[in-house]
């Protein structure tokens, strides 16, 4: 029940992000100093802001950076964690032991303090935050999936694909990394929600996408000292995450129960 | 463990900041000065030498318990960083003592209530609680509570009237971390035989639920609980800056603006061994709380 309501969410979201042009009739970007600050109305359904634009076709416009940043960053997270994993859980000894270590390393970081090291040695942009989320999150996909790859390499029919004479490559690719991808997409999804919200919040402290780019944490950022005047250049965006965040989160919690696994 | 771990993090901080664009002898002296200047400054800063010395210059340093200058105020930043600790730590108790209480509250409510309509709805305030963005609710509580009912001041350091919401926009995640874990292994202990054995006895529900399922999903919490001081730490860089608390937070974001690099060192390192000093701490308490475990954990 729950998660089917999620997934419409979901995709509402997704569909409303992808084809925002056919659903708003204004830019994002344009300034329009007619319409300065004006309270949501049939016009403006979530209002302008402090430029005369449209807050909602900004937060749809934004939303294609704010979940794309996170899904692209999720995807390579979890390609480079997959490879890490696969490589240290199948071959263990020094290779496990040195990729261990740097794991470790990474994790002992208070994450977001790592990825806004991370994110203030580039130039500020889209790019930047892909790196940021990345470096910081691959390490945790690494760790589980070694994990899961231990206890995986010890099951009899690798045993027997080793007899039939299969090579290390042979059995890492076609046994071994098909039984990892369930978990994978879980953990994935289970992920997803905290991207959104590190690029929103790195986008919030400016070392995000740039302006004009209108993403929802930068968006609350530009917008906070109006907050007093305007309260809808700032609540709305706030709630697009939120949503977004919760329903991603959702997903992933019922995806995990269903399929049995243990995970936080 | 600890030793290269932060011999580790340190290496790593040095070698990000080393890689900052921009150079903070240029921004310190202006575009206008002299060579001689420049060359001077960087001689008695010491970023004229190459990496390695550089590194291991400020080990040495480290291991005197020096973290050198900022390079804007002049000051020690070791002494910056004592005088801004106490803060932090008060915001992070205040805020963990706020999550524990309504976490465990919120988890438990769920667990009694198993599948009925509170469960849900407390379910749904505890995904809630993960899923909002930390610098929001912020600027949220601040419109509500200082600006409309001028209730409490926007920003600032001071008394418990500054504290109470920076405080409790921090314990949200954690609180909802926290009531997550509660709720999953309480129901976990439930379908133990001892709970049975319990029930077969006679005892009240809410007897058995607080002395012997609560209790045992202390365990969990205790770990949680612990291993999320790393999320104070990532909160309190955005609640700090938002709230203008005068912690490591938001020292650490403007040494980060600045470029001002012994700032920015010092914070990260300080932040970093208090989470791995934590780390181990929850790691001893866990063993003395559960003898069952063993080190031995194969993923978590």
């Amino acid at each position: 029940m729950a998660d089917r309501i999620v997934l419409i969410i979901l995709m509402v979201i997704t569909l409303s992000v992808v084809f925002a042009p056919l659903l708003t009739p204004y830019d994002p970007i344009k300034i329009d100093l007619d319409s300065i600050k004006e309270p949501p109305s049939l016009k403006h359904p979530l209002g302008t802001d402090n430029k005369g634009r449209d807050i909602l076709s900004r937060i749809l416009y934004g939303g294609r950076f704010s979940i794309g940043i996170a899904l692209v960053a999720g995807i390579i997270s979890l390609c480079i964690g997959l490879a890490v994993g696969l490589l240290a859980g199948y071959y263990g000894g020094r290779v496990d032991m040195l990729f261990m270590m740097f794991i470790d390393l990474i994790l002992s970081f208070p994450s977001l303090l790592l990825a806004i090291g991370i994110s203030v040695i580039f130039p500020p942009g889209i790019f930047t935050v892909v790196i940021a989320i990345t470096a910081v999150s691959w390490a945790s996909f690494a760790r589980l999936i070694r994990g899961y790859v231990l206890s995986l390499k010890e099951a009899p029919y690798i045993d027997s694909a080793r007899a039939i004479g299969c090579s290390n490559t042979r059995i890492i690719l076609k046994h071994i990394l098909p039984n990892c991808l369930p978990l994978s997409f879980v953990v994935f999804s289970l992920k997803l929600g905290g991207y959104i919200l590190t690029e929103s919040a790195l986008s919030f402290l400016g070392l995000g996408a740039q302006p004009p780019i209108p993403t929802w944490g930068s968006m609350i950022s530009l917008n906070r000292v109006f907050i007093l005047s305007a309260p809808w250049m700032v609540v709305f965006a706030g709630l697009a995450i939120l949503i977004t965040t919760l329903c991603f989160n959702i997903f992933g919690d019922v995806l995990r129960d269903k399929m049995g696994y243990r995970v936080e | 463990m600890l030793i290269p771990i932060l011999l580790g993090v340190t290496f790593i901080t040095f070698a990000l900041i080393k890689a900052l664009p921009g150079d903070p002898v240029l921004s310190l002296v202006g575009e206008r000065a002299r060579p001689e200047t420049i060359d001077s400054i960087k001689r008695e800063l010491g970023t004229d030498k190459n990496f390695i010395s550089q590194f291991i210059g400020y080990i040495s340093l480290l291991s005197k318990g020096n973290l050198g200058r900022s390079y804007y105020t002049q000051r020690d930043v070791a002494q910056d960083i004592i005088e801004k600790f106490p803060n932090t730590v008060k915001l992070a108790f205040t805020s963990m003592a706020i999550a524990i209480l309504l976490g465990i509250t919120l988890g438990f409510i769920s667990a009694k209530n198993k599948g009925r309509p509170t469960d849900m709805f407390a379910s749904l305030i505890a995904i809630s609680g993960i899923s909002l963005p930390v610098f929001w609710i912020g600027l949220i509580l601040i419109y509500i509570f200082s600006l409309h009912l001028k209730w409490l001041p926007p920003s600032g350091t001071g008394d418990i009237r500054f504290l109470i919401l920076p405080a409790i926009t921090l314990s949200i995640p954690a609180g909802a971390s926290i009531a997550r874990i509660t709720k999953a292994t309480m129901l976990e202990i439930i379908n133990e035989p001892f709970i049975k054995t319990a029930r077969a006895k006679g005892l009240k529900e809410n007897v058995i639920l607080f002395r012997h399922v609560l209790k045992n999903a202390m365990i969990p919490l205790v770990t949680i609980i612990g291993l999320d001081f790393g999320s104070y730490l990532n909160g309190a860089v955005l609640t700090e800056t938002i709230f203008g608390w005068d912690g490591i937070g938001r020292f650490t974001m403007e040494g980060i603006i600045k470029r001002d690099y012994p700032v920015v060192m010092g914070c990260l390192l300080i932040g970093t061994s208090t989470f791995v000093l934590i780390n181990i701490v929850v790691d001893i308490l866990y063993h003395y709380l559960d003898p069952r475990i063993r080190v031995t954990k194969q993923y978590n």
